[in-house]
Parts: C-alpha cells; structure tokens; sequence
C-alpha cells in the first residue's frame, strides 16, 4: 500500500509540473464575408454627406477600403431623388435634395446593376427647448454650473435624444501686426451625466443601472421611455466657464430629436468601447440599419439655445472704450455684436 | 381526453371484478447486503406481464390464480427463477446475487423480453458499475463524466461545467439526490461533480417523456438513487487517487434493520501546492484549492412495511490565493497584500418514510431540505507601520438558494400492468444575495463603511401535484400519461401552470418498438450566467412579475431495435421549443451588483432539435456503446443580435462517444473512451469597420470591432481518447484493485478559451488548452 502511495505522488507531481499548452489558432480571415460599411447622418438643410467603406480583417493593420464605383441612389420615401456623387474616398455627396424633418429616406447601394446594400432611416421633428435657466453650486470643491433645459415631450410617439453641448470659446490672439484679433473655438462641453438620471442610460435600462459602474454617457442620448409625454425639466451639471484668458463663451445646447437607429447605434458603439477589453462584459453587438452591410444611416433635427459667458475684465483691458450691448441674445455670436470689422476667424 | 378517462374508469371497474386475481408483491434485495434494487424487472413469460421496482425496490402486479414461474432480473446480476402456484395474495422477497459473487464472467444485463416491456422513451438507465470501470479522469471516476458519454449529452468542452443536455444550460437539469434537487452539483469547477460513485446505486436520465411525478425543470432529470448500506455485514472500501482521497463504509447498527452508509472524500491539491508556492516565494504568497465531502445514510426497518430512511450530504470547495508584496520606500518599509477567496457549499438533507399501505398501494413520505452557498471575497491591504498608514479594503460577494419541503408520493398498483402515482410537492424556497461594494479603513480604529448589504430576492413558495398513469395494453402498447400542476406563489405575482406528459410505445415485433412522447416543463428558477463562462457564481433566482417562468414543449420520437446477441440500438428524434429563458444584456458586466438583475437580463425564446443514436452492447467480454448526437439549438431576443435567431453557446453540431469495457481476464478488464464535438459557439469580432464622418464625439471617426452574429465563431472541434485498464486482485478478506490509465491520450489542445495575443508584431488569436496527456491512477481495497 505504501509502495502504491509513493508511485502515485510522484505521478501527481508530474501532473502538477504539467503547464496549460498555449497555441496560436489558424483562422483563415479570408474565409468571413466583408461587408459595405456606410456612414451618414441626414439633417434638414445639410448636405446629404455618405461615407462607404468595407470592413477588414480584425487584425489587418493596412487601413480600410474605401469603396468607389458604387452607384448611391437616394429616395424620399419612395420617390427616387437622383444619385449622389463621390467625390472621391468614399464620399457620396449632394447638396441638392432638401432634407426636411418628418420624413423618411433611403439609400440603395449598387455596382450599376445589382443592388449590394440598402438603408432607411427617419428625420425626427425637432422638440423645441422652451427655456434655459442656470445656477451654479460647487461640487467636490468645483465651481459648477447647473443648466436647467426645459422642452415638452411630445405624447404618442416613441422619441430619442441625444444633446449635443459645444463651447464656443472666443479666444484673444496677437495678429503679426500686432493687432488684437478673435479666434473661436468650438470644443464638446462636458455634462457630468453621472449626477442626471436620465442622462446615465437609465431612460433605457431602468431605475438605477447604467452601462457600466464607471462609465459616463459620453454621447448624451436618451429616450422617452420614462419621460413620456412630459413637461421635462433636464438638470445638467457642467464646467463652469474658463475664463482667465477668453473673451466669451457661447454655450450651445442642441437638443437633437435622433432616429431610433442612430440612437441605437450611438448606444452600441458606447457599450462596446466601454467593455470590449474585459472578458467579464457581454459582448456588444454593433448596431447596424443597413441591409446586408454595416453602419448606420440616421437622422435628426435640432432645436439650439445658449448660454453666454463674457469677460467684462478682459475685454475692457484689450478693446478700452468699446461700446457693448447691453445684453447678448442666445445663439448670437457675440464677438461680432461689439468687434465690429475686427477679423474672426472660426477655427 | 374524455374517452381516455372513460376507459380508464372502465379498466378499474373490471380490475375490481377480477375476483380470481391476486397480487403478488415484495421488494428485490441484493444479496448479502441487502440493499434494494431500483428498476429490477419481475417477469412473467407465459402470460408476458411484469412489473419493474420502483425507487425503493418495491413491486407489486396482478396474475390470475395460477401456476406461473416468475423471472426477477437486475443488470449485473444473476437472474431468479421462482415457480408460484397462486392461490392468493402473496409476498415474494427476492436476492438477487452480482454476478462476481457467482465467478461469472459478465455476460447479461437483465432479461430481454423483460426490457422489452419497460417504458424507455428518452430514458436512459446509467450503469452504476461503468462509471467505476471507465477511465478515470486524474484518478477520480465520475458520474458527469459518464452521463456526458450518452447521447443527448453534450460529451463536454475543457473545463466546461454543468451538463447540456439536448440544448438547454446547466439549470434546466433536475437533478435529484434520493428524490432531493442539488442545485450546484460540481467540484473544482465542474471537473467533478459532487456525487461519490461509491455511495450511488442507480442513475435515470431523462432527456424527454419525463413523467408526471417530475417537474421544476426543462430539459432533463437526473434521478440518483444513494445506497442505503449493508443490512448484515460490515463493508468497506478505501481508495486512494491522484487527487483526492475517499473511504465507504457500510453496515447494519442492529443486524436486519438499521443500516448506516457513509463515506468522505477529499481533494489534496492544496497539500501539493502550498508547499511548493512556499518554496517558491514565502509564505505570504501561496494558491489553494481542496474540496471534501461527506455522505451518510441510515436506514431502518420497522417491518415489512414500513421503513425509515435519513440521508445528508454536504460538500465544500474553497479556493485562496495570495499575492504578496514587501518593499521600501522613502526609508519606510511597506506591506501590501491582495487575498482572493472564493467558496461554495451543498448541503442536502432528506428524512423519508416508506410505508407499503396494502399490497397494491406504496407510500412515500418525505421531509427534507437543500442549499447552495457561494461567497466571493477580495481583500487588499496596504500598511506601514514607520510612515503610520493602514489601508484595508474589502468587497464580497455572495448568493444562497435554500429549499425546504416536503413530498408526499402515492403508488398504486391497480391491475397488471396498470399503476397510477400520485402526489402533492411543498417547497419553501428562499434566494438571497449578499454584494458590498468595498468596505474601507483608513485606520484601524476607524469606522467601516459598508456599501450594498443582503438582499431577499425572494421568498417563493412552490405547490405541486401530480397524476400518473402507468398503463400496457394488449402486451404491445404501453402508455405513460399524467398531469403535472404547479402554483408558484411569489411577493408579486403568483403564477400557475399545467404541464400534460404523455409517452406511448408500441412493440411492432418481438425485436422492434417505436415510441412517441409529448412533455410540457415549467421552471420556477433562473441561473443568471454569464455568455462566456459558467462558474459556481452563476446566481439562481425565482421567477418574478418581470422575469416569468421558462416553459417548454418537447416532441420526441424514436424506436428500440434488438439486433440480437445482447446488441440493441436506439434512436431518437426531438424537437423542444422554449420559453421565457433569460441572457444578460449586451455589455452587462457579470460581476457587478445584481440586486436589480431583472433590469440586466433580456427574455427571449429558444429551441433545440435533434437526431440521437444509440448502439450499446450490454452481453459478452466486451460490452459498451456508441453514441451519436446531431442537434440545432437556436435563442432569439427582441434586443439581442438585431431581434434575430442566434446559435446557443452551447450548440453543437456534432456530438460522438465510444464508450468500450473489456474483460481480458477474470481480474483484468480495460477501458476505452474516445469523445468528438464539433466546435462550441463564441462571439469573437471577426473584423473591423470604420465609420467616418459622423458628429458625434471629439474623434470624428469609429473604428469598431464587427461581427454579424452574436455566437458567430466556432472554436476548433473538440476531442479526446481515454484508456484505462483495472487490475483486480481477490484476497482472503479483500479486493485491491489498480486503476491505471491515460487521460487525452494522444494529448490533443482542445480550447479552453481564446484570446488575442501579439506573435511577431501581429495579433493573431491564441488557444488555451488546460488538459494535455495526464496519467490517471488509483488504488482501491474494498474489505
């Protein structure tokens, strides 16, 4: 019996001096289909501006295949409207059809012959923002600004958002001529989503989940879902203005009415940047509206308001004497209501 | 329906006036041990009727007065004869002697005619004495490993856990320990699983045509029946593997009547490797792993009627791991230290009363209770006792499943051929979940904050019901019909169901039968898993308002061919469609805070479908079988892969096994397993896409990972070989036996898991595979 238990010892130490084998898998890449990946966001009174590629390789590091040679023809519903023209790396252009909210539109994809690939989506009617109201408190020891967006949710339909927040930051810079000229510019404001229910994907998972424990809802989307119909006041935590050195602030807040296919696709995209790198996240499908293809083909409208932010100090000290208006308007650009002929340049 | 019933009254009225009928009853015992014999057959040749015993070795039928010579027969064991003239009630106690014990060499399994005539429609009977005979995996014969070589069964991945059977996942197994679910039924990550071989006497798979008597689940019933210990000898056995440890022993407390089972096993990796970990680093670093269990069984016989049985069972696995770190910094000599734990126990207690009310009418009673524990811990502490700092932090986890109940089971014996079962099932269930995000100290006397704290995910309570019937009519036609009701009663909404079960053979000849079966499941109970992993973390939860229960339908058909020479063949075609089932939303983390899980699952439905193939051999030096399985199983989810159809995780194509056992000489006898899967399921992002121009984000461009369907990667095939040869060796007093072998013989890499990994400054996908070639050897001495 001893005998028996030595032998089997010196197997388990064998056992245990065993490693796990690791080998690299051939996969035959070339064996998965490519597909037509488009790109396009349709805006009233935009451009009609689609992108087409093809997807590569997972682990192709050449770069991506830019599809030229395709036929893009665009519909209003189903009233076909003319081609679109490629301008070259993939870039499907007009400018001649109107895009107008309420209406649906379409793409069909073809080698001049066959159809490849098709998409449709929807221009939402755009929520009108009713009111801005702003106030500040300090957080963390931080000076914030707390905006409050006040729009009425329209009852009956499925509705999706997404609020885009732009600075534009009026900046002073010394001209070779010595002269004091303005530059603007634009940079995405941030929201601390965290402190908005609505804004932490809870308007799509429910009361208190989020996509991730850490993660923020970077591109501000939301729906209806628990708004429903309702006189909505959104709290928004942002920056305070920086202002040591700028002239002004224009904060624009859009609140973009968004297609349910750009919402979904905003969504995924979110979901999967945020988790692709942790074996322990589902994996995240990429949202797609495009028939036997990829990407996505959106739309939206947008109402705007803003809030504006002036250095009083630092404009006096640079433009002594100058006359300013009393107060600025939201949506003007401010600048030009008091610089007169001075050159702006939007960077 | 109607007339079904109609003919059913009328079968019992001309049962009561069959006034020159009697019954003959008993229970089929071993020999020797006087353990009772689960599905042995009594059959009667001149008039082709029978009866098979029940759970607890209890048969009874009906034969007109008469001269009739009985046949009792049990695989593995010797077949009786009994000459009966019968003139009124009688009671035949019958023992059967294992053919060892006759220095037979194996050669039957039971009478032919007489399986003919059981009710096999998508059951298998696993046989107890090849989980012992097989190869054994590092030493350690294993019922998962032999359930998972019969078709229907998915014959497994590396290191995969819990069985899949014709398409449904790990918790839509009933599994039953002496009539008691066992909810997490693995050691060591589902290597093993948590049944002691020695301690088990009879194994039913159910794959479809479940009766009546059973519910809860969708896809499968593994009834497991533990011994209850020798009556008149005291026995034993001690086995020493590569891995664990484990002894049996059994015998009477009061000769005749009160016997006691008990065994203990025990793994001891973790006395392997702390040593080495110590060595290696210090003691502050080290990994263990060691799981142990504990069965026992005490039976007692009031008398011939009447008989008490108490089992318990508790197994634990715990797994640690510490790294630690000692370093100086700014003259300061710094500690830091992270623990991992993680541990889960079962714990299964039953008490049971057999009470035979009349010859015809058995009656079963039971008390009993079941819980599953998980706990998962991470503690990280930091100090310098120079620089006057201690950082302590700490998050757990932790999840428990009880149930409570009791069971009633009624069996009567009406007419030959002809019993009814009824029952009524109580069950107080109980799901909690216990999550701390971190609990903190910045210094040892301060305060600890703790975040999260236990949840009651419910308090649930489960009524059943149930009627069988057991019906053979004009010695061809077998019914088995029934109705299983449930009433689940939840803090919001209580939930009723009617499941019909019926399954019907007909024997077209002497050697060919076909069978048809049509079941309605319904189950009260969810394993939240992850899509990628299964592990003893999955968190069990009842059905709610939101989250209803699962059901599912299943068709089967098939038919058992006799090919002659102890050869017979079966084939079976199903098709199962699903309900309710639940997956995670995409990007849901798996061990985030579950609290609100019914805001992290989608519903969705399922079905499975397929072709089995059995050709198993059970006479003769060699014995064995082969199975083959060929099965679709496909989910869909309104928001999962577009609303679209997907393939499980767990669909497989393809399914082989080949299980062989020789007997070279009487002591010597060899084994051969040999599996083969097509490849499982995996979402891997096979491309990339990019998207451009959007206004969206400070980057105006997408690059993302792409695939077009969730589960669209297939990991390479998987397949294995295991051969093993025992050596047995009777001595006076004992038995030794050597159990030698080679686990994945011809060390093939199936995957355990993926990756993207750089080789050359390009990724490539790399393969983990955790089981080369590994020798398997234990020593046995039964006494």
């Amino acid at each position: 019996m001893m005998k028996g238990i030595k032998y089997i010892s010196l197997i388990v130490a064998l056992f245990y001096l065993a490693i796990a084998c690791k080998e690299i898998l051939e996969y035959d890449e070339d064996s998965v289909n490519k597909v037509i990946v488009v790109s396009g966001i349709l805006s009233p009174d935009k451009a009609v501006d689609i992108r087409l590629s093809r997807s590569i390789n997972r682990f192709d590091t050449l770069g991506f295949v830019h599809l030229t040679g395709k036929t893009v023809a665009f519909f209003k519903g189903n009233t076909y409207l003319g081609d679109l023209t490629h301008l070259g790396k993939g870039r499907y252009y007009s400018d001649q059809f109107d895009i107008s909210a309420g209406n649906t539109y379409s793409i069909s994809i073809s080698d001049g012959t066959h159809e490849e690939a098709s998409s449709e989506t929807n221009v939402p009617q755009p929520v009108q923002i009713i009111r801005l109201d702003t106030t500040y408190r300090f957080t963390q020891g931080e000076r914030r600004i707390i905006v409050t967006v006040q729009f009425a949710e329209p009852l009956g339909t499925d509705n999706y958002y997404r609020l885009e927040l732009v600075d534009e930051v009026f900046v002073p810079y010394m001209a070779a001529n010595k002269d004091i000229r303005i530059r603007i510019l634009r940079i995405p404001a941030r929201v601390y989503s965290d402190n908005n229910w609505l804004l932490r994907g809870m308007g799509y998972y429910g009361k208190s989940d989020k996509f991730h424990d850490w993660a923020g809802n970077q591109f501000n989307i939301f729906s209806d879902r628990h708004i429903e119909g309702e006189d909505m006041r959104l709290e928004l935590e942002m920056d305070y203005f920086r202002t040591d050195s700028v002239l002004g602030v224009n904060r624009k807040i859009y609140l973009q009415s968004i297609s349910k296919d750009y919402f979904y696709y905003l969504r995924t995209v979110m979901q999967q940047s945020q988790t692709a790198s942790n074996p322990f996240n589902e994996p995240v499908q990429i949202y797609t509206n495009v028939k036997n293809g990829a990407g996505i083909l959106g739309g939206y409208s947008f109402s705007v308001d803003s809030i504006v932010y002036i250095n009083r100090a630092l404009i006096d000290s640079l433009f002594p004497g100058a006359e300013l208006p009393g107060s600025l308007n939201p949506g003007d650009y401010f600048p030009s209501a008091f610089i007169g002929d001075r050159d702006m340049k939007n960077l | 329906m109607g007339r079904f019933l109609v003919f059913i009254i009328g079968m019992l009225i001309v049962g009561s006036v069959m006034a020159q009928s009697y019954t003959i009853s008993g229970y089929v015992t071993e020999t020797g041990s006087g353990e009772r014999l689960v599905q042995a057959n009594i059959f009667e040749k001149g008039s082709l009727k029978g009866a098979t015993t029940n759970a607890f070795g209890y048969y009874s039928f009906r034969l007109p007065s008469g001269h009739y010579n009985l046949s009792y027969s049990y695989v593995g064991y010797g077949t009786q004869l009994v000459s009966v003239i019968l003139a009124s009630d009688t009671v035949i106690n019958i023992e059967l002697s294992g053919l060892k014990e006759l220095e037979e060499i194996r050669v039957t399994a039971t009478d032919p005619e007489a399986e003919r005539y059981r009710l096999l429609i998508s059951q298998l009977n696993v046989p107890v004495e090849k989980i012992q005979s097989l190869p054994a995996f590092l030493g350690e014969a294993d019922v998962y490993k032999t359930l998972k070589l019969l078709p229907g069964v998915q014959s497994g991945n590396e290191g995969q856990s819990g069985l899949y059977i014709r398409g449904g996942g790990p918790d839509q197994n009933l599994i039953l320990l002496d009539g008691i679910p066992v909810y997490n039924a693995e050691h060591l990550f589902g290597i093993f699983s948590v049944f002691n071989p020695d301690m088990i006497k009879n194994i039913e798979l159910y794959k479809g045509g479940f009766p009546a008597r059973y519910g809860g689940r969708l896809s499968s019933v593994v009834d497991i029946t533990s011994k209850d210990g020798n009556l008149h000898d005291w026995k034993g056995s001690f086995t020493v593997g590569m891995i664990s440890s484990k002894i049996n022993l059994e015998g009477p407390i009061i000769k005749g009547k009160t016997s006691i089972n008990f065994s203990a096993r025990r793994s001891y990796i973790d006395l392997f490797s702390k040593p080495v970990a110590k060595k290696l680093f210090d003691e502050n670093n080290y990994a263990e792993y060691y799981f142990y269990d504990v069965n026992l069984k005490l039976s007692h016989i009031f008398s011939d009627r009447s008989r008490l049985f108490f089992s318990s069972y508790y197994g634990y696995d715990d797994v640690s791991t510490s790294i630690y770190d000692s370093y100086l910094q700014s003259s300061n000599r710094w500690r830091e230290q992270n623990v991992f734990g993680l541990e889960w126990d079962n714990m299964v207690t039953s008490l049971r009363w057999n009470y035979v009310v009349s010859q015809r009418l058995f009656a079963n009673f039971t008390l009993f209770s079941t819980s599953y524990n998980f706990a998962a811990d991470h503690r990280y502490t930091k100090e310098s006792k120079e620089a006057g700092y201690y950082d302590d932090f700490e998050i757990f986890y932790g999840s428990r499943i009880s149930d409570i109940g009791l069971r009633f089971d009624l069996e009567h014996f009406i007419l030959p051929g002809f019993t009814m079962r009824y029952g009524y099932h109580f069950t107080d269930q109980g799901f909690y979940y216990a999550f701390t995000d971190q609990k903190q100290t910045y210094t040892r006397a301060n305060l600890r904050s703790f975040v999260g704290g236990r949840f009651d995910l419910g308090k649930p309570w489960l009524h059943e019901v149930y009627v069988e019937s057991d019906l053979k009519i004009a010695e061809r036609l077998h019914i088995n019909a029934g109705l299983h009701a449930s009433y689940y009663m939840t803090d919001e909404k209580n939930f009723s169901s009617y499941q019909p079960r019926s399954s019907i053979i007909y024997q077209l000849s002497d050697k060919f039968s076909i069978n048809g079966a049509f079941t309605k499941m319904t189950q009260y109970i969810n394993l939240l898993s992850s899509s990628t992993f299964s592990m003893p973390s999955d968190l069990w939860l009842p059905s709610t308002a939101k989250i209803p229960p699962p059901q599912a339908n299943q068709f089967s058909f098939g038919g058992r061919m006799d090919l002659g020479k102890g050869i017979s063949m079966n084939v079976d075609a199903f098709r199962k469609d699903m309900r309710g089932l639940i997956e995670y939303k995409e990007g849901v983390n798996f061990f985030e805070n579950k609290k609100d899980w019914e805001e992290k699952v989608e519903t969705g439905i399922g079905y499975s479908e397929g072709f089995e193939w059995l050709l198993r051999k059970d006479k003769g030096r060699t014995t064995g079988w082969i199975g083959y399985t060929l099965s679709w199983t496909r989910r869909k989810f309104d928001n999962l892969n577009g609303g679209r159809y997907f393939y499980a995780k767990y669909d497989r194509r393809h399914d082989i096994s080949v299980t062989l056992t020789h007997q070279i000489t009487s002591n010597i006898d060899a084994g051969v397993v040999w599996v083969f899967g097509s490849g499982s399921a995996a979402t891997l992002p096979t491309q990339q896409i990019r998207l451009e121009g959007l206004p969206v984000g400070i980057g105006q461009t997408h690059v993302l990972g792409y695939y077009s369907e969730r589960n669209n990667y297939r990991l390479p095939n998987y397949h294995r070989l295991d051969v093993g040869v025992n050596f047995n060796k009777v001595r006076e007093k004992s038995t030794r036996i050597w159990r030698v072998g080679f686990i994945n013989a011809y060390n093939q890499h199936n995957p355990f898991y993926l990756y993207v990994g750089w080789e050359v400054n390009r990724p490539v996908i790399k393969q983990v595979s955790i089981f080369p070639i590994l020798p398997s050897v234990s020593y046995t001495v039964n006494f």
